[in-house]
């Protein structure tokens, strides 16, 4: 996949637990783990959004293009 | 619980009634037959003899006659006249060569029935072999549809397997459609050689309706699979989708 979610790193600088942000986006566990393992195939703008707001940062601060 | 869920869940009964009881059937068939093949070694009697009924025209296959004037019915040694009513008859007659065969033909038009009733093993088997084939075939896709139905009441129809399922289903529906009057075709062959038949020519007659039914419901079949491995595609996609 060419679309990595840096969701460990903004986790890490916010000091936040992946259930924690999970119950604060309003998705489940195993969605975010999918997102957070690279698996996930797309990204609704509402679940980018909310999680642009609990992690307080920037679409391009989580998701970052990796070229092969 | 929503009408289509009822609905699912009585179709599902149903299959599971009509499985049980073909396996039955199934089982009946068999012990039948074994029966029958292996009496005469064990009582020493003769063997018992196995009716049935198959469809004949009048003609070469393709190609029906009109009907002769004088009517000529002659019984044989071993011919068992069950002759019903001719209606619009053909004059046909029947002696058998075989002696453990006994027929009777009843015609109307140019298609007709035969009635028989054989004493020979191999005929007998492949009379079984007429019943039993489609019935496995049958039971097959009633089995296949109880599992569809299984993980569709479970929220789960796009999977896989159901994909797999439904090409099965295709598949035995055209074997249906061709082992059964293909089989049908094989006796009534077999019948007519046996037989020798003073009157019009007369050849095995094979209903397309039925096979014509059974590959249009393949093709149905085989289709919705096709459909059923997009929807599994657009499945895992929204499942992935966060």
């Amino acid at each position: 996949m060419e679309i990595y979610v840096n969701l460990d790193l903004m986790l890490l600088k916010r000091r936040m637990s992946l259930s924690e942000l999970a119950d604060r986006v309003g998705i489940t566990l195993a969605n975010l783990s999918i997102l957070k393992t690279n698996k996930a195939r797309a990204i609704r703008f509402s679940t980018l959004a909310a999680l642009c707001r609990e992690l307080e940062c920037q679409p391009g601060d989580l998701l970052e293009y990796r070229g092969d | 619980m929503t009408t289509a869920f009822k609905l699912a869940k009585a179709i599902r009964f149903l299959c599971d009634l009509s499985l049980g009881g073909g396996i039955c059937g199934l089982a009946w068939y068999a012990i039948w037959l074994t029966w029958l093949l292996l009496a005469p070694a064990i009582t020493g009697g003769s063997r018992h003899m196995v009716g049935g009924v198959i469809s004949l025209a009048v003609g070469e296959a393709g190609s029906p006659q009109s009907p002769p004037v004088s009517p000529a019915i002659i019984g044989g040694p071993d011919l068992s006249v069950g002759l019903s009513a001719f209606l619009q008859s053909f004059p046909v007659t029947m002696n058998s060569i075989d002696s453990g065969l006994v027929v009777s033909p009843k015609f109307s038009g140019t298609i007709g029935e035969m009635i028989f009733q054989t004493g020979n093993w191999r005929m007998q088997i492949l009379l079984f072999l007429g019943s039993i084939l489609p019935l496995i075939l049958y039971l097959g896709i009633l089995y296949l549809i109880r599992q569809l139905l299984v993980d569709a009441m479970q929220g789960m129809p796009f999977a896989i397997d159901n994909a797999r399922r439904l090409k099965w289903i295709g598949w035995l529906l055209l074997g249906i459609g061709i082992v059964k009057p293909l089989l049908n075709y094989l006796t009534g062959h077999w019948i007519l050689s046996a037989v020798t038949v003073q009157g019009p020519v007369l050849s095995p007659w094979i209903s397309l309706g039925f096979t014509g039914t059974c590959v249009l419901a393949a093709c149905f079949s085989l289709i919705l699979s096709v459909i059923f491995r997009h929807g599994i595609e657009l499945e895992k996609e929204r499942s992935l989708t966060v």
